[in-house]
C-alpha cells in the first residue's frame, strides 16, 4: 500500500457535504480504561470499558445559507441526532478508501465565532454518538 | 381508505451539495431519513421547499363553478 497525502477527504453532516470547508478531520477510536489490577499482581491489568469514538472536524466557518454555521448551529444543543459520514477519499467506498459514520450523532459543543483579527476563522466540531452503535467503520 | 400524502419538494439552494444534490437540483421528502433531517435542511437554509405549479384548468374550473 502506498502512502497517501490527505487531500480529498469527504465530509457531510446531516447530509449536507461540508468538505470543501474541512481544515482537518479525525476520527479517534478509543475505549475507557479500567484498572482490574488486584492483590497479587505485579504488573498493572487492564480491561477495555465501553467505547468513546467521535468524529472530529475543524471547518472554516462559512454564514451563508446551507453551509457550515447554518448547517451546524440547529444540531447543537438537541438529543435529536443526525447522521454524519467522513470517506478517506471521494469515490466509491471500498477497504482501500474506508469510511466512518455516525448513523446518530449529537454535537454537544459548537462555537459559531472563533478567531483573532487577520486569521482564517475557523471552528471546532467534536461529533459523539447519541447511542447505537457507536462510530463504524464502512468497507462496501 | 387513507390515500398516501405526497412527497414534498425541495431545491437545493445551498452552496453545499446535499445528499449528493448539487445547487439547483431537487428532492423529496422521501428522501430524507427522518423528518429532523428535513427540517433541519429547511431552517438551514441547505434546501427550499419548492410550491407546485397549479394544475392547469385549475383556475378555469372555480370560474366556471
Amino acid at each position: 500500500m502506498a502512502k497517501s497525502i490527505l487531500r480529498d477527504a469527504k465530509v457531510f453532516v446531516n447530509g449536507v457535504d461540508l468538505s470543501d470547508h474541512v481544515q482537518k478531520v479525525t476520527v479517534p477510536k478509543k475505549a475507557d480504561e479500567q484498572d482490574v489490577t488486584a492483590m497479587g499482581a505485579k504488573s498493572k491489568e487492564t480491561l477495555l470499558g465501553i467505547s468513546d469514538d467521535s468524529i472530529q472536524v475543524t471547518f472554516f466557518q462559512d454564514h451563508e445559507e446551507g453551509s457550515v454555521n447554518r448547517t451546524l448551529a440547529p444540531l447543537q444543543g438537541s438529543n435529536t441526532p443526525f447522521p454524519i459520514k467522513v470517506l478517506h477519499a471521494s469515490g466509491t467506498v471500498s477497504k482501500t478508501n474506508p469510511g466512518w459514520e455516525i448513523e446518530e450523532a449529537i454535537l454537544p459543543e459548537y462555537t459559531p465565532l472563533d478567531g483573532q483579527v487577520g486569521s482564517a476563522e475557523t471552528t471546532d466540531c467534536t461529533f459523539k454518538p447519541a447511542g447505537g452503535e457507536g462510530c463504524k467503520e464502512l468497507t462496501s | 381508505m387513507a390515500q398516501a400524502k405526497a412527497a414534498k419538494s425541495y431545491e437545493v439552494t445551498g452552496r453545499q451539495a446535499v445528499l449528493g444534490r448539487a445547487q439547483g437540483e431537487r428532492l423529496t421528502s422521501n428522501d430524507f431519513t427522518d423528518p429532523n433531517q428535513e427540517a433541519r435542511l429547511v431552517e438551514s437554509g441547505a434546501i427550499t421547499p419548492v410550491t407546485p405549479a397549479p394544475a392547469s384548468g385549475d383556475k378555469k374550473d372555480k370560474e366556471s363553478q
